[in-house]
């Protein structure tokens, strides 16, 4: 029954997206998954976010390859609360493409998401349920590039040129109106007559192609804060879970127009075991291990749909050593990470990613011993009829 | 109807402004009887001249919208000001509200006359 509701769930995920796919403006924002909520859950391919603008509504689906025979039982939400609410509404054009005011940059950027996955008890190995929420945001952007100059310019040349036609029109059926002492209309009616008039297929075509290719990159420094938590649900019922992990980070670095991009990440997590099993297999409550993660990403697009990235993240733990030893733990020493990833861009708003590499060694959890990273991660964008200027 | 405008006899400037919210990217065509004027891009404030020049002058404001951000909405705000009680207009559309087809370009316009 659970798979079935599953299957259903993912059969659901890929109509609504075809629905959601005949909108007519088309746009590229969903990189690889990287939200936080998948990041806390350890789901996320990368560990080094790379900045990106939010699309209004985007789902990741993430599995393991040695089970993506089977459907995903890892999924995550992405909404930009400021879109979505209508924020939208009381800003300009040039705060839209600006990156210099700190709180528009937030409130544009802004993302919350919502993550769930099933993982195994360290007790007895059964399935259990994890939620995941974050939240983030940008500092700083980066600013529009060169691209973006030369579709702003086109963009004004074609615009005016619609408008100085209808205007045109407008000014000779006033005239016209004036000269045959006809009562003066509403504006609304010369306008509508104009437009009926001017039927410049070449010129709307034009301007429709420019409000497809909207997908502005973005350059320079670049900061993003993000921050959640995981709630576990160790017996699948809503009165048992607890936070088990929160977390916060910042992501900042610089990307190019041309070259290597490199970015950086320090992020504190603090984790919660209410039960875990101890050196000698018994039940020891209530541990709390701290860690630091720090580490770097460097990454370069091959080519516009192609993406090379390797990461390297190294993590310190600090925990209450007279606990551990108390309940008969081995302390946790320092471990590291490092993954390749392969992102290639399917189509508009989807995205398939494949990373391979070594992750960080179990330390309190031992049920599961491999630290090897070999997952493909699906992402797909929904209803995200917004051309933004993305943060890739 | 065209909006009427009153003016007065003295050499105070009339100013036309215009801001388009929605973060989408606009371009205005103006004519002032008959003769086209400077166009512009985005949001702008253009001196059209004074009181006592522009009396008896029709002029017709037109402004093309493309739908570049998320929000399915723009409002255009047209302002006259420098004739004692400045004329502010404002109107919302969405991209999808044009009885024409093309819903990622939304086109309004102004007729103001200056009696």
């Amino acid at each position: 029954m659970n798979n079935y509701f599953k299957y259903c769930l993912f059969l659901t995920i890929i109509l609504c997206e075809n629905l959601f796919a005949q909108n007519d403006i088309k746009i590229d924002q969903l990189q690889t998954p990287s939200s936080p909520a998948f990041t806390l859950l350890d789901l996320n391919p990368e560990n080094v976010e790379r900045p990106k603008n939010p699309t209004d509504f985007a789902v990741a689906l993430a599995n393991a390859t040695k089970n993506f025979s089977v459907i995903p039982n890892s999924y995550a939400v992405e909404m930009a609360p400021f879109w979505v609410m209508g924020g939208g509404k009381s800003i300009s054009y040039k705060q839209f493409i600006d990156h210099k005011n700190g709180w528009q940059n937030i409130l544009q950027t802004a993302v919350l998401s919502a993550a769930t996955t099933t993982s195994k008890s360290a007790i007895d190995s059964s399935d259990f349920n994890q939620v995941s929420v974050g939240l983030k945001f940008s500092f700083v952007r980066g600013k529009v590039g060169k691209e973006w100059k030369k579709w702003d310019d086109s963009a004004s040349y074609y615009l005016i040129k619609n408008a100085e036609a209808i205007n045109k029109i407008v000014d000779s059926l006033i005239f016209v109106d004036s000269a045959l002492g006809r009562k003066e209309k509403d504006d609304n009616e010369y306008l509508k007559e104009a437009t009926k008039i001017y039927k410049n297929s070449a010129l709307k075509s034009v301007l429709n192609d420019l409000a497809s290719k909207t997908d502005f990159k973005r350059y320079g420094w670049k900061l993003d804060f993000a921050v959640g938590s995981v709630l576990d649900y160790p017996n699948n019922t809503f009165q048992t879970c607890y936070v088990s992990k929160v977390g916060a980070w910042l992501t900042g670095g610089i990307e190019k127009e041309d070259g290597i991009n490199f970015l950086g990440v320090v992020r504190y997590t603090q984790n919660v075991y209410r039960k875990v099993l101890n050196d000698n297999a018994i039940v020891a409550n209530n541990i709390t291990v701290g860690n630091i993660d720090y580490g770097v990403r460097v990454y370069k697009d091959l080519t516009e749909k192609f993406t090379l990235s390797l990461e390297y993240v190294a993590r310190a733990y600090f925990y209450n050593s007279k606990k551990l030893i108390d309940s008969n733990i081995t302390s946790p020493k320092n471990t590291d990470r490092y993954v390749l990833s392969l992102n290639y861009k399917v189509g508009t708003n989807k995205n398939i990613s494949f990373s391979l590499g070594k992750n960080f060694d179990n330390s309190i959890i031992k049920i599961n011993n491999s630290d090897l990273i070999a997952a493909l991660s699906i992402g797909l964008g929904f209803g995200s009829n917004r051309p933004a200027p993305s943060a890739n | 109807m065209p909006t009427r405008i009153q003016t007065n006899d003295s050499n105070d400037s009339i100013v036309l402004s215009f801001e388009c919210k929605g973060g989408h990217k606009s371009g205005t065509a103006i004519t002032l009887n008959h003769i086209p004027l400077p166009s512009h891009s985005d949001d702008f404030q253009v001196v059209l001249g004074t009181n006592k020049g522009l009396k008896g002058n029709t002029l017709i404001v037109t402004t093309s919208v493309l739908k570049t951000s998320l929000e399915p909405k723009a409002t255009l705000t047209y302002s006259i000001t420098g004739t004692g009680t400045p004329n502010i207009s404002a109107s919302t559309s969405g991209f999808d509200e044009d009885d024409d087809e093309d819903n990622n370009v939304l086109t309004k316009m102004i007729i103001y006359k200056f009696i």
